[in-house]
Order: structure tokens, then C-alpha cells, then sequence
């Protein structure tokens, strides 16, 4: 097992390696001068050599991949408006658009999407598993057909249609919630979550259905294997069976989809964030990637990358701890 | 404005200006008439700009205005700067005056304007002519934490615009200064260690400015945030743009950049030294990044909090435009005038030379459903001048009489005398969703009339500045000017002077006339201000008769606040919604 | 949300009913697909959409009009100052059948038409792309095995790990930057081109991580063992025990891509990223009516609702196809 986990480990070092550095390659493969965005409107010739230089865009791809990568590792050394400044481990160096330090404005802007995604893969976890669980139980039922038809109808809508419409009805006209806003946890836990209330809803509500579709079909095949109508002439009781017996068969994928599901989120959801106006890494990857803002744009897709493989890994490691049919490869 | 250049005497420049809301439509064409006409504004509207050397502090108390309370405002974007130097957008300009004061500034109540003395005593006295001002500081004018204001952080603050590293804010002074737009040369700024010679200091409360040439606007370029006071041993520099040293009723709290800004009472701020500002909230909770039409959404509503909301940015968006303007409630809840911006489409000379295309575009435009896609005639009136209408001097003119949907037939006749039936036209704009729609209008509209168009969507962040490259390959995209002060100088020498003409100049049409920029020079001379407006206006109308844009509107603001809100009025200098006398109901 | 499959419930395909003793197992499933009637409705609703998209040119010659005139704004009468439709529910009269598009006035009827042809186009080549060279990836990895497979499963996690949407939105500028000239527009087949490649790029990953699980499970099995003892060839492997065998999640697989990729094309849109104006797009026009329901809830309801309809008929679709295949459901 340890040997596994390792070796996943080192292939993770190098899926981040990968996709940082193709990054790196897409971003000057954009059109468009960073230097010149930075520099704004009225930019000056001397201004903008200088901003070119200071952002050090003029170098080799290579070097300044390097340089940024080591960076994160070692900290790294500005020259910001003719100051000096040094920013420490991990170094992601400065926003090209208003010089804040990248590191600080994703440490900030994280408890918002953490707070987003926790609530809705709780939501959709809960309600799409048991969903699709009392379906499983009670095929064929009306339970089951509306069931699935109302998680259907949540994958067939999309966030940006139903978010600023149920915004609108159910904040604004009949007031009933509160305007979507992130609001610190520690701050104030009941205007937290009265705030993302809204937020995870939606957001579940597109997903759910996925949960729902996966835990039925895994259940009903669980409930017919052998092993099943075996215990069940045996005189097991029904919970027993459901939930002892079928539960490993049907969480095996669930975790996986769980797992890259709540990875992306922690990415940042872009258009639930862009929608109920939460400042998270979400918003703030695509802000980023409209300003043509390298740093930014490398920490925000480097965090969810990290997410995803690290999300993987612990899948990985849970279908095997669950399921020993499994074998490592 | 070259009255001023007597000294001591207050003369009231009145340029009543006429704005008959209801004129414009009878010019409009009637096509699209019939239909909910939007309730118009009043009948006339009358600026008054002037001078008042008598203003002093406190500012008279607003008619049930109480002290306290909390507003939060959203606004779709964060302000770019907070350091006056840099500081040129009239939303950021808005909220400058919170935190931020100059030497002069505008004292406004109902359509009078009038420049005032803001840390400065009066607007500034002259006795050579405009060569050398001389401005004494008043009494009780202090900084956030108390020390007073000197003469010497006036002298600090107008050096620091010329750093290389200030870029963003407008460059009257330096230029003035130095006699010439490459101003760095003359003077690098105040971080080598150097002292701008031509400020003086005699003691800490005289600031004297000496000037090589006449420059009878150097008041009004000092009631720009660049004329602001800068303490020299709180210049954090970068940091500065986020988190200013406050002078005014209000300062900084705490500012996450594109996420809030907190503005919290500047208690030593002295209400009796300032004529125009006052400090009835106790608390400005500013929000960015909602979409403008999900933040009017949110104030029509007004539930909880959003009671005492408002944007200081966002316009009521087209799309709740006709339930806000029809519902009384909400109606009674929005600040609406004309602004001094006007708007236009920048044809680019030195590709579409001939005059007759140029004319043809101009005919061809489909203004008539751009406005409607924008929100109809509430968001402007179709404008016949390039000059906005709230300048001093405007003569109401209509050089060709082009109907607001275009005259196709007309558009068709010159291009088939100019031998390019399907002339091929290039149109460039900013890819926000709102400019794609008008874009789709933009390109019907001109197919109509045989023209061969080329949709081109351009990074909205980069836009204005790639339409100022000369070597740009675009024939056709928008634009739009204010006055930075109600005169043409500070309109038409940006626009068409050749001489600016360069990446990040606003002269988009790339016109350069020799004839016309010596005219404009001959002007900008012009000591009365009469005067001056109607060669200005002249000068207007000689300009468009070259084409090198399409005046398009005269602009209108119209924005929503809620309904525990009051004070709100409209800032007739920056078209915008006015901070300084916002108060909220209990 | 990312396209997520369902893991097939594949299994022994020799099971049978006593009703289908003698029927071949193409003939049972279409049996116990013809006697699911949500599916066989959800069918025929897809049906319709595919003929309705096109035959779109055919539709806008008998109708008279096209989605791209602005007949709002042309006309007077038609649109309000604040370019809102004059007429009762939207603007529908005997002229404009479903109303006019606030703003820029179009015909809602063609739009939605076209905007069918330019959804179903994209998800239909998208969907075929992927599963194309998803199950070749799959198959290749999983039944060779060993390095070709561990290569395999390195590269799909390397996909996974890229934040799909933020590249799609980064690439499709760069693709737009080189194909397209200064003084050019991107034409509408480069547009289609490029969401397709994108939504390609990134979708294969999906069906290649299932099937690749479901060889790798197969490959185990005594037929397969018995097949290769008896000296068959790989080839021969493949198709005759592999492939009959993974018909059903591909298939699946196939047709959940189909609502998938209608949705993430919509998203991009409202990103404004992909299928821009004047391509007509339901995704756009569903991100519109959201914003101007308030005044014109036609607007909304109609595009919405018939979006609705087309990606939920493709999803029962979906299932029931999925429900008709497998053989060991409890029905």
C-alpha cells in the first residue's frame, strides 16, 4: 500500500509539472502583451519597458518558467515602484494587474469557494445518494419516476439561467432569503450560511442528478447479485442487506465521482461564483485569465490541479481500503 | 476661464446653457415613434458655471439630512486608483472627493456650478495674467491623523504627477509646466530627491505656482484629484492606490482589491473648513463584483440592508430600465441628468480617406436602434454636434440633418460616387455582451446601405487603448469624451489635435489637420470665455465637416438607489452620482 | 458540472429471460426499449428536435423570415423605446409566431430553430469524437495492459487534473488568434470548429476512463481467457468478445454526452466564450431571457422551457437505452 501511495505521489509531482508548464505555454500563446495590460491606458513608452522588465516577460519562456517554479519553492526578490520586496514560501509572486501579493489574495479569496463547495457536495451528496438509494428500493414506483425526473430536470437547466432566477424570486420579490454573499465563517455562522444558501442550492441542484442516476444503477445491481438473494433466503433483515451488503458495491463509484466532483469545486466553481457574485478562486481564475495576469493565472490553475490529483489519490486509496476486489496497480 | 484673471473679484460666468429635453425629438425620426415614450426629463435645463470666491465651511446643512447609519454601495468593478495622481475616471473621481482634497474643487446646488477654494482659500489670484497663482491654505485643514495640512504637501502631491510611474492621471499641469507633453524630461518627480523649482513655498500656508505662459485654466486643472496635497512621509507609493492618506471626512478602513472597500469617519476632518463636503454617514460599505443588473435587481427590491444601498458606478441597466422609469416609486428613487460626456464613432482617417465613405458611414449608422438596444431615450438625445451641449458656448447646430435611423439611400448615393458601392469596413469593439448586440445592429445597418462589414471584438480591457494605435486595423469604432471642465479646450485639442496623435492618445480619428491645430492652439489663447465658446463651436462645426467621427448622444445618467437613501443628487462636473451629501434616513 | 458518466451495469450478457429465449440479444433490448414509454417518447422528442434542426433552412423558407434581420428594430411598431415587444406576450402575433427578441428584435421561432441546428450540430460531433477516440483509448490501454496502460492511465489523470473550463476560454482565443486575420471576423465554421475541438479535447477523457475500466475487467474474463487460449488474434478479441460487450456503455456514454455537451456549450456562452453573435444559440438567448423575464417573461419561458425539454428528452433518452440494455435490472 505504501509503495502505492508513493509511487501515485511521484506521478502526481509530474501531472503537476505537466500542466503548470503547459500552462506557462498557453498563457504566451494568448495574444496579447501582459506588460500592456498591466500598464493600462495611458501607458508611456518608459512605463511600459519598465513594467516589461519588472514582470521580466521578456525573458525566455524556459527561464521564467523556472524561475517562477523555483520560486514558489525558495522565495523570490521585486523591485515594485523602485522598492524592493521579498515574498516567501510559497511565492507566487505578485498580480501583474494591481502588484497584490498572489499567495495573500487566494488565501483570502479560499474560505469563500471552500465555504461554496463544502455545502453544496454535502447537498448533493445527501440528497442524491439518498435519492437514488430509495428509488433503488422502491423501483418502478412513483417515487422513483418523479424522483429522477426532478434530478433530471436539474442536469437539463443550467446555473446561470436558474441562479439569477430563483435570485430574483426568492430574494428580491418574496424576500425570503437573503442576498447570496460570502459572509466569514467566523464572522458571523448564521449570516453564513443564510448567505450561501441560495449558492448551494443551485449548484446541488445541477448536480444531484449524477448522484442520484449512479447510486440507483449500482443498487439495483447490488440488490440482484447472488450474494444478496442469498442473505435474503437466509432471513437477513432488509437494512442489513441494503446497507451492509450493497452499500460497498455502490459507494466504489460514487467516490470517484465524488472525489473529481469536490476536487473542481474546491478549484473554484467559476459560474455559480460569477453568478451570486462570490469572491472566490473561481471569479478570480477568470478575472485573472481576462487580464492576462501570469501569476495569477499559474496559482489559481496550479491549486486546483493540486486539488484534483490529491482528490484522486485519496479515491484511489479509499476504493482499495473498500473495495478488495480491487487490485493496485 | 480667463475672468478669473482679475484678481479678488468674483465674476459669474453665466453660459446658460439650453437643453430642451423635449427639442431633440422632435428632430428624431418619427419611425420608431408611437410607442411608451419615456417620461422626459425637464423641460430646460440650465447650467450655470461660475466662480464664488466667498465660499467657506461648514456647507450649508441639507434639508432633513440626519448624521449616522451605514451604506453600502456596489459597484461592478473596484476603483482602479485611490492615489490622486493617478486617479482619472469620473467614478473614481467621485469617490476621491471622500477621502481626497485639492486646492480647488465645484461647489454645485441644483444646476449652478461654481468653482470654489477647497483647501485653498478662493480659486486662486493672478496678477501677471495668469503666469504665477498664488493660493494661501485654510485655516483648520488637517490630515487623518491630525497634523495639518501645509503648503509644502500641495507642493509634494502636484510633483509626484510627474513620476514616471503615475501614468493614468490627466497631464494638464505637468504640461503646463513644462511647456510641453514630454514633461518627464523637464522634471522627474520627487523620488530622486529633486524639488520642483516652480512651485514655492514662501511659508506653510502659501503655495505660489509659476508658469512660463499664461494659463488662465489652471484652477479648474487643480479641482482634478492631481491637484491634490500629498504628505510626503505617507507616500506609501504602490500601495497609495489602495490606501490613501485621507484628507477629507472620510478614510480607508480596510480595502481587498476587486472584493470591499470600507470607508470610516476621518474625525479630524473639520467640517468648517470645507465649503462643499458633508460627513452624514458614519460608515461606506462599498462591494465589487455584482453585475449591474443583478445589483439594480437587488436595490429595486431594497429588502434588508440594501434599504440604504446604492452603486456609484452602475446605470439602471436596459434591461429594468422601463419598470424603473414606469413604476413612480422607483422612478422617485433615481438621479438621472445629462452628463458632459458625449458619444461618438471614431472613423479612422488615415484608412476611409475619402470624405464622401466618411459621409456615407455617417448616413448609413443605424443610431436610431443602437439607442433603443442601449435603453432607448432615456440613456441620451441624438447629438448633431461633437461638443457636448453642457460646454460653454455650445451653439445648437445640425451640419447635416442625418435621421437618427440613417438615410440609406443617401449613404448608397455617395458610396456609388466614390466608385466603392461595397466598401469594406472594418468595425471594432469591446466583447461585452452589450457590444455584440449593438454590433449586430451596428453591422445591419451599414449592410443596408452596401457596406461590406467586418465584425471585430476586441479584449474590453484593451480596447480604447488599441483604437489609439495609429497603425490599428480598424475603420470604425465608438467612443466617447467629457470635458474635464466645461470648456472646449479641454475637449477638442484631445480629440483632433494631430500633434498627440499615439498609442494611448484620444485622438482615435487620427485626424491632423495643420489649419486645425493652429486654430486650436489660437483659441486655447482666447483670454474671454465668450469668446472662446463660439470659436470653439465654430471650430466644432469645421471639424465634423470632415467626418473623422459620427456624433452619436448626448449623454444621459440615470441610477438607482434605495429608499432609505438621501442627499442623492446628480455631480453635474462628472455625470455621475454625488457622495459628498448622501445621508441615510432613519 | 463535469461530464459524468454512469458506470454501466454491464455484466454477464448471457442472461436471459424466458421471453426472450430464441431472440437475439439486439431484438430483446429494442423489445424492452419499445415498452418503456418515457423512453420511447423521450425518442420521439429527440426525433423531432434532430428533423426540426435540419431541416431549418426548409423551415425559414415556408415561414418567410431568417434569424438573423432585426425585424424589430426595422419596423416600427414592433419593439418599445426601451426595446421591449409592443405586443402581448412577447410580440407573438400570426407574423412572429413565438415573439420578438427584446433588444435587437429578432424572429424567437428561427432563433430557436437555428439555435436547435447549432446545439445538436456541436453535441452530436462532439459526442461521436469522443466516443470515438475514447473507447479506442480505452480498449488499446486496457486490453494491452501493463506500460501501455499505466502510460494510459497517466495521461487521462494529466487531463483531469487541467481546469477544463479556464483552458477552453484560453484556448479558443488562441485558436481564434491564429486562424483568424487582423482584418478578418472568425467565420462561423471556424467558431463550430473550434467548440467542437475544445469540448473534444477535454470530453474524451470520460468515455476513455470507462471503458478502459470496463476492458479491464473483461480482459479477466473466462471467455476472453478462452478466446485467447484457443489462439484467436487481438483483433479478433476485440471484436468479437470485446466489443459486443462494451455496446452498451458506449452507447450510454454517447448519448449522455449529447445533453453534456448542449449545456457546457450554453455555459460558454454566457462566458461569452464560443458560439458568439449573430450564430444563433439557445444557450444565449436562455442567459437573455433570464435577465429580461421580468418585463418580457415570454422571452424566458419559451427558449428556457424548449431547452428543458430537448436536453430532458435526451437524458430519459439516455436512460431508458441504458435500461434497455442491461439485463439484469430488477424491471
Amino acid at each position: 500500500m505504501l509503495r502505492f501511495v508513493i509511487r501515485r505521489l511521484l506521478g502526481a509531482v509530474v501531472i503537476l509539472a505537466v500542466v503548470s508548464f503547459a500552462t506557462f505555454l498557453l498563457f504566451f500563446a494568448i495574444p496579447g502583451d501582459p506588460a500592456r495590460l498591466a500598464c493600462g491606458k495611458a501607458c508611456t513608452p518608459e512605463r511600459l519597458a519598465d513594467i516589461r522588465a519588472s514582470l521580466g516577460i521578456d525573458r525566455p519562456i524556459l527561464e521564467q518558467y523556472w524561475d517562477f517554479m523555483k520560486g514558489i519553492f525558495f522565495g523570490r526578490d521585486f523591485t515594485q515602484a523602485g522598492e524592493k520586496v521579498h515574498c516567501g514560501f510559497p511565492c507566487f509572486g505578485y498580480s501583474f494587474t494591481n502588484q497584490q501579493p498572489v499567495w495573500q489574495t487566494l488565501v483570502d479569496r479560499f474560505p469563500a469557494t471552500l465555504s461554496l463547495a463544502l455545502g453544496a457536495s454535502v447537498l448533493f451528496l445527501v440528497v442524491g445518494v439518498g435519492l437514488g438509494a430509495v428509488s433503488a428500493l422502491r423501483v418502478g414506483s412513483l417515487f422513483d419516476r418523479v424522483g429522477i425526473a426532478f434530478s433530471l430536470v436539474g442536469a437539463s437547466v443550467q446555473i446561470f439561467f436558474i441562479g439569477p432566477l430563483l435570485n430574483n424570486v426568492f430574494v428580491n420579490q418574496l424576500g425570503w432569503l437573503p442576498q447570496p454573499r460570502y459572509v466569514p465563517l467566523t464572522d458571523d455562522p448564521f449570516a453564513w450560511f443564510r448567505g450561501l444558501i441560495l449558492p448551494w442550492i443551485v449548484l446541488a441542484f445541477v448536480s444531484i442528478a449524477v448522484y442520484a442516476r449512479l447510486t440507483r444503477a449500482s443498487m439495483i445491481e447490488a440488490l440482484s447479485e447472488d450474494f444478496v438473494r442469498a442473505g435474503r433466503a437466509r432471513g437477513l433483515p432488509a437494512r442489513t442487506l441494503h446497507l451492509k451488503h450493497t452499500g460497498r458495491a455502490t459507494m466504489t463509484p460514487v467516490m470517484t465521482v465524488f472525489g473529481l466532483d469536490v476536487a473542481t469545486l474546491l478549484g473554484g466553481a467559476i459560474i455559480t461564483e460569477t453568478v451570486f457574485n462570490i469572491q472566490g478562486i473561481g471569479k478570480l481564475a477568470l478575472i485573472s485569465l481576462d487580464n492576462k495576469d501570469l501569476p495569477m493565472i499559474m496559482a489559481t490553475v496550479l491549486v486546483a490541479a493540486i486539488f484534483i490529483v490529491v482528490c484522486n489519490l485519496l479515491v484511489d486509496i479509499a476504493y482499495a481500503l473498500v473495495d478488495p476486489r480491487v487490485r493496485i496497480t | 476661464m480667463t475672468g478669473l484673471t482679475r484678481p479678488r473679484v468674483a465674476l459669474l460666468l453665466s453660459a446658460a446653457l439650453l437643453l430642451t429635453a423635449c427639442g431633440d425629438d422632435k428632430k428624431d425620426d418619427s419611425a420608431a415613434a408611437g410607442s411608451t415614450k419615456a417620461p422626459s426629463e425637464a423641460g430646460q435645463i440650465v447650467y450655470h458655471y461660475g466662480t464664488d470666491d466667498t465660499a467657506q465651511g461648514p456647507a450649508a446643512p441639507i434639508p432633513g439630512a440626519v448624521t449616522g447609519g451605514t451604506v453600502r454601495v456596489y459597484n461592478v468593478v473596484d476603483f482602479g486608483h485611490l492615489d490622486p495622481a493617478r486617479i482619472y475616471s469620473n467614478y473614481e473621481q467621485a469617490v476621491a472627493l471622500l477621502m481626497t482634497r485639492t486646492l480647488t474643487t465645484y461647489k454645485q446646488s441644483g444646476s449652478d456650478v461654481n468653482l470654489v477654494g477647497d483647501l485653498a482659500t478662493n480659486t486662486g489670484v493672478t496678477s501677471d495674467g495668469g503666469k504665477t497663482w498664488t493660493y494661501t491654505l485654510r485655516n483648520g485643514v488637517t490630515w487623518e491623523d491630525g497634523s495639518p495640512i501645509t503648503s509644502a504637501d500641495v507642493k509634494y502631491g502636484i510633483e509626484r504627477t510627474f513620476d514616471k510611474t503615475y501614468v493614468e492621471g490627466p497631464t494638464y499641469l505637468q504640461s503646463w509646466f513644462a511647456n510641453s507633453q514630454d514633461f518627464r524630461k523637464y522634471y522627474p518627480g520627487p523620488y530622486g530627491g529633486k524639488s520642483l523649482d516652480a512651485i514655492r513655498t514662501p511659508d506653510a500656508r502659501t503655495v505660489v505656482l509659476k508658469f512660463s505662459k499664461p494659463q488662465p485654466d489652471v484652477p479648474f486643472a487643480l479641482a482634478m484629484p492631481a491637484g491634490a496635497a500629498v504628505k510626503a512621509s505617507k507616500d506609501t507609493r504602490a500601495k497609495y492606490d489602495v490606501d490613501p492618506f485621507s484628507s477629507g471626512p472620510y478614510k480607508v478602513e480596510s480595502h481587498k482589491v476587486d472584493k470591499s472597500l470600507t470607508l470610516v469617519r476621518n474625525t479630524n476632518w473639520k467640517p468648517e473648513s470645507d465649503p462643499i463636503r458633508h460627513a452624514y454617514v458614519d460608515r461606506w460599505e462599498f462591494a465589487f463584483g455584482e453585475l449591474p443588473l443583478a445589483t439594480n435587481q437587488r436595490l429595486i427590491a431594497a429588502n434588508g440592508d440594501d434599504q440604504a444601498g446604492m452603486t456609484s458606478l452602475d446605470q439602471v441597466s436596459p434591461e429594468v430600465l422601463q419598470q424603473v422609469v414606469s413604476t413612480p416609486d422607483l422612478l422617485s428613487r433615481t438621479i438621472s441628468g445629462y452628463t458632459p460626456f458625449s458619444t461618438y464613432y471614431a472613423i479612422n482617417t488615415k484608412r476611409i480617406t475619402d470624405l464622401r465613405v466618411r459621409k456615407a458611414l455617417m448616413y448609413a449608422f443605424p443610431r436610431q436602434q443602437v439607442r433603443q438596444i442601449l435603453g432607448g431615450p432615456d440613456t441620451g438625445d441624438f447629438a448633431t454636434t461633437i461638443g457636448s451641449p453642457t460646454l460653454v458656448g455650445h451653439e445648437t447646430s445640425d451640419l447635416f440633418q442625418v435621421p437618427p435611423a440613417g438615410d440609406v439611400e443617401k449613404a448608397k448615393a455617395l458610396l456609388a460616387e466614390a466608385g466603392v458601392p461595397n466598401q469594406k469596413v472594418v468595425y471594432a469593439y469591446g466583447n461585452l455582451p452589450r457590444g455584440e448586440q449593438v454590433a449586430v445592429a451596428v453591422v445591419a445597418g451599414l449592410e443596408r446601405a452596401g457596406f461590406t462589414v467586418v465584425k471585430k471584438p476586441v479584449n474590453a480591457k484593451t480596447f480604447s487603448e488599441d483604437v489609439s494605435d495609429p497603425d490599428n486595423s480598424y475603420d470604425l469604432y465608438g467612443g466617447g469624451w467629457g470635458a474635464d471642465w466645461p470648456t472646449g479646450a479641454t475637449v477638442y485639442p484631445p480629440l483632433f489635435d494631430g500633434r498627440k496623435i499615439g498609442r494611448g492618445s484620444f485622438n482615435t480619428s487620427f485626424l491632423n489637420d495643420p489649419a486645425i491645430n493652429k486654430e486650436m492652439d489660437q483659441i486655447s489663447r482666447i483670454q474671454d470665455p465668450a469668446e472662446a465658446g463660439k470659436r470653439w463651436a465654430a471650430l466644432d462645426r469645421k471639424i465634423l465637416a470632415m467626418v473623422p467621427v459620427i456624433p452619436d448622444l448626448y449623454d444621459k445618467n440615470r441610477q438607482l438607489y434605495g429608499p432609505k437613501i438621501g442627499g442623492a443628487v446628480q455631480d453635474n462636473v462628472l455625470g455621475i452620482i454625488s457622495l459628498t451629501g448622501i445621508f441615510v434616513k432613519q | 458540472m463535469t461530464t459524468v458518466l454512469l458506470e454501466p451495469v454491464g455484466g454477464d450478457p448471457t442472461r436471459l429471460g424466458s421471453a426472450d429465449l430464441g431472440r437475439s440479444p439486439r431484438q430483446i433490448a429494442w423489445r424492452r426499449f419499445r415498452r418503456d414509454r418515457v423512453g420511447v417518447w423521450s425518442g420521439i422528442v429527440v426525433l423531432f428536435f434532430i428533423v426540426v434542426a435540419a431541416a431549418a433552412p426548409l423551415i425559414a423558407q415556408l415561414y418567410g423570415k431568417d434569424p438573423k434581420t432585426t425585424y424589430g428594430l426595422n419596423q416600427p411598431g414592433l419593439l418599445n423605446d426601451y426595446s421591449f415587444p409592443i405586443g402581448a406576450r412577447g410580440g407573438m402575433s400570426s407574423e412572429y409566431w413565438l415573439g420578438l427578441e427584446p433588444g435587437l428584435g429578432r424572429d424567437v421561432f428561427m432563433q430557436l430553430v437555428y439555435g436547435a441546428r447549432t446545439s445538436l450540430l456541436i453535441a452530436f460531433a462532439v459526442a461521436l469524437i469522443t466516443s470515438v477516440v475514447g473507447v479506442l483509448f480505452g480498449i488499446v490501454t486496457g486490453y494491452l495492459g501493463g506500460r501501455v496502460d499505466a502510460v494510459g492511465a497517466w495521461i487521462i489523470d494529466v487531463m483531469l487534473a487541467f481546469p477544463g473550463l479556464l483552458l477552453l476560454i484560453a484556448l479558443s482565443v488562441v485558436i481564434e488568434d491564429v486562424f483568424v486575420g487582423e482584418e478578418e471576423d472568425a467565420s462561423t465554421p471556424l467558431r463550430f470548429f473550434t467548440v467542437i475541438l475544445l469540448f473534444s479535447i477535454f470530453g474524451w477523457v470520460f468515455q476513455a476512463r470507462l471503458i478502459r475500466g470496463q476492458v479491464l475487467s473483461l480482459r479477466e474474463r473466462e471467455f476472453v481467457d478462452a478466446a485467447r487460449m484457443s489462439g484467436a488474434g487481438t483483433w479478433r478479441i476485440v471484436r468479437r468478445e470485446l466489443l459486443p460487450n462494451l455496446w452498451s456503455p458506449i452507447l450510454v456514454t454517447f448519448s449522455m454526452a449529447v445533453p453534456a455537451t448542449i449545456t457546457g456549450e450554453a455555459a460558454l456562452s454566457f462566458l461569452g466564450v464560443g458560439i458568439v453573435e449573430p450564430i444563433p444559440d439557445w444557450g444565449r438567448m436562455v442567459n437573455h431571457g433570464a435577465q429580461v423575464y421580468l418585463a418580457d417573461p415570454t422571452y424566458m419561458l419559451i427558449p428556457g422551457g424548449a431547452l428543458l425539454v430537448m436536453v430532458l428528452a435526451f437524458n430519459l433518452l439516455g436512460d431508458a437505452v441504458r435500461d434497455a440494455l442491461d439485463s439484469k435490472g430488477l424491471r
